[in-house]
């Protein structure tokens, strides 16, 4: 027996390293659960490369912008060269610094809709748009600036996603557009009930529990509902496309085309509970 | 024993570099609308590299850190990890796969082989509601595409790893001083 053992070791071990795994999977399957310290200390470990790469492209993309307008240059103007480069340089940097204040302006004009709650303004600097798995970006904002999980996340065009996972200095927010995301939202127009839920394709979602009944057109801009004790009331979530009344259904059918383009979002505002929420949370 | 260890480890900490570098560029180069799976390149040279105890081993972590960067539940791309390995062992033993290309074959394979995997074992197991549409099998097909672009550079790269990782003191230059 040991020596038939011995023979098929490899083969053995081979095997149960498929068969374990699928078993864990199929035992996880329907209720994953949170991460370990284990899991934390890997996502610890990738963090600093995130960093360092981010770093990098800025920084060779702004060699290569300032190359460029060295390229650009006017002959005739060389002995003003130096000058001309450094005044388009600093040109450029003010162009980013205006994009960027633009957009900070009308995050900030955003906030004054979280009512009463507090906000937390971060940076993305990472993205997992895995069509395999979840759709998160990570955001430099984490449990040190008071994130929790199930945070609502906006950007200045609407809503982005809620918090997923925290760590110290950083967190991970589930995008809207994610097949396990499901957000509350009325039309705005017709003031219509249904659900919002992700597809997996960063482009689209697709809208749930809207009764054939309901009055819902092509174009509705649909708002959080507030009914979801996720996300408050009125954020854009996306636009009613490709409507469709389908046979003898109960529900209508149609995409939405998310207010945030998740590929693009820089900036975003975390959402912190109101005072009252607050108080709901701690009381026994 | 040791070499399993060694190999798991090395799966563990390389997957987590790439899973933080792809994490890095996928924001950067096109805000994540191209998807991109670096750690399944590290599958593909398992296959070509290691033996099958030390190679499942490495497979194991690099799948296990995928389930923890995808979110997926636990167990989902260490299983499809490990059956990448194996099967990527088992077209190398049978086709003939040398240089960087067929290396850059071998992991757009192996992605494929994951992400169609992982929907379709998602689709046997999420509630209705939360199931993948097939929809999503293009974006695995684009992501297979990019996975065998970046393998090109990455093959010289993992190749001087490896022979740094297998460099042994020359012999007659202990005890010189």
């Amino acid at each position: 027996m040991l020596q038939l053992l011995k023979r098929y070791r490899e083969i053995a071990l081979g095997a149960a390293a498929l068969v374990v795994p699928l078993a864990v999977y199929f035992a996880h399957a329907r209720h994953p659960g949170e991460r370990n310290a284990f899991d934390r200390a890997v996502v610890k470990v990738a963090r600093p490369v995130e960093w360092l790469v981010g770093a990098g492209i800025t920084g060779v993309g702004d060699a290569w912008r300032g190359y460029l307008a060295l390229r650009h240059a006017d002959d005739r103007a060389r002995d003003l060269q130096g000058q001309v480069n450094r005044l388009a340089v600093e040109g450029m940097e003010l162009s980013r610094l205006r994009a960027e204040n633009q957009r900070l302006r009308q995050l900030l004009a955003f906030a004054p809709a979280a009512g009463d709650r507090p906000v937390i303004g971060a940076r993305v600097i990472g993205v997992r748009l895995d069509p395999k798995g979840t759709q998160l970006v990570t955001i430099d904002r984490g449990s040190d600036a008071g994130l929790v999980r199930m945070m609502p996340v906006v950007a200045a065009q609407g809503v982005v996603g809620r918090v997923h996972a925290v760590q110290g200095g950083s967190a991970e927010v589930l995008l809207i557009t994610d097949r396990n995301s499901s957000v509350a939202v009325r039309a705005e127009r017709s003031r219509a009930r249904a659900n919002v839920r992700g597809t997996g394709d960063p482009s689209r979602c697709r809208l749930d529990h809207a009764l054939r009944a309901d009055d819902l057109a092509e174009g509705d801009l649909l708002v959080t509902s507030g009914t979801d004790g996720v996300f408050p009331r009125g954020l854009p979530v996306g636009k009613v496309e490709g409507l469709k009344k389908v046979g003898q259904g109960l529900y209508q059918r149609a995409a939405v085309a998310p207010a945030v383009e998740v590929t693009r979002v820089e900036e975003v505002l975390v959402l912190g509970a109101s005072p009252a929420e607050a108080a709901v949370q701690v009381a026994p | 024993m040791k070499r399993i260890a060694t190999a798991f480890l090395l799966g563990l900490l390389a997957a987590a570099l790439l899973s933080g570098l792809q994490a890095a560029l996928s924001f950067h180069l096109g805000g994540g609308w191209v998807p991109l799976s670096l750690p399944v390149v590290l599958l593909a040279w398992a296959a070509l590299e290691a033996e099958l105890l030390e190679g499942c081993a490495a497979a194991l972590a690099v799948g296990y850190v995928m389930d923890v960067f995808a979110g997926t539940p636990k167990g989902l791309l260490t299983f499809l990890a490990v059956l990448a390995f194996q099967a990527s062992r088992l077209a190398r033993s049978s086709l003939a796969v040398h240089g960087p290309v067929g290396f850059a074959a071998l992991v757009g394979g192996a992605t494929t082989l994951v992400g169609a995997g992982a929907i379709l074992l998602a689709r046997l197991t999420a509630a209705p509601e939360a199931q993948p549409g097939p929809g999503l099998l293009w974006r695995v097909l684009g992501e297979s595409a990019v996975g065998a672009l970046a393998a090109l550079p990455l093959h010289p790269l993992l190749a001087r790893v490896q022979r740094f990782l297998a460099r042994e003191p020359e012999p007659g230059l202990q005890g010189h001083r």
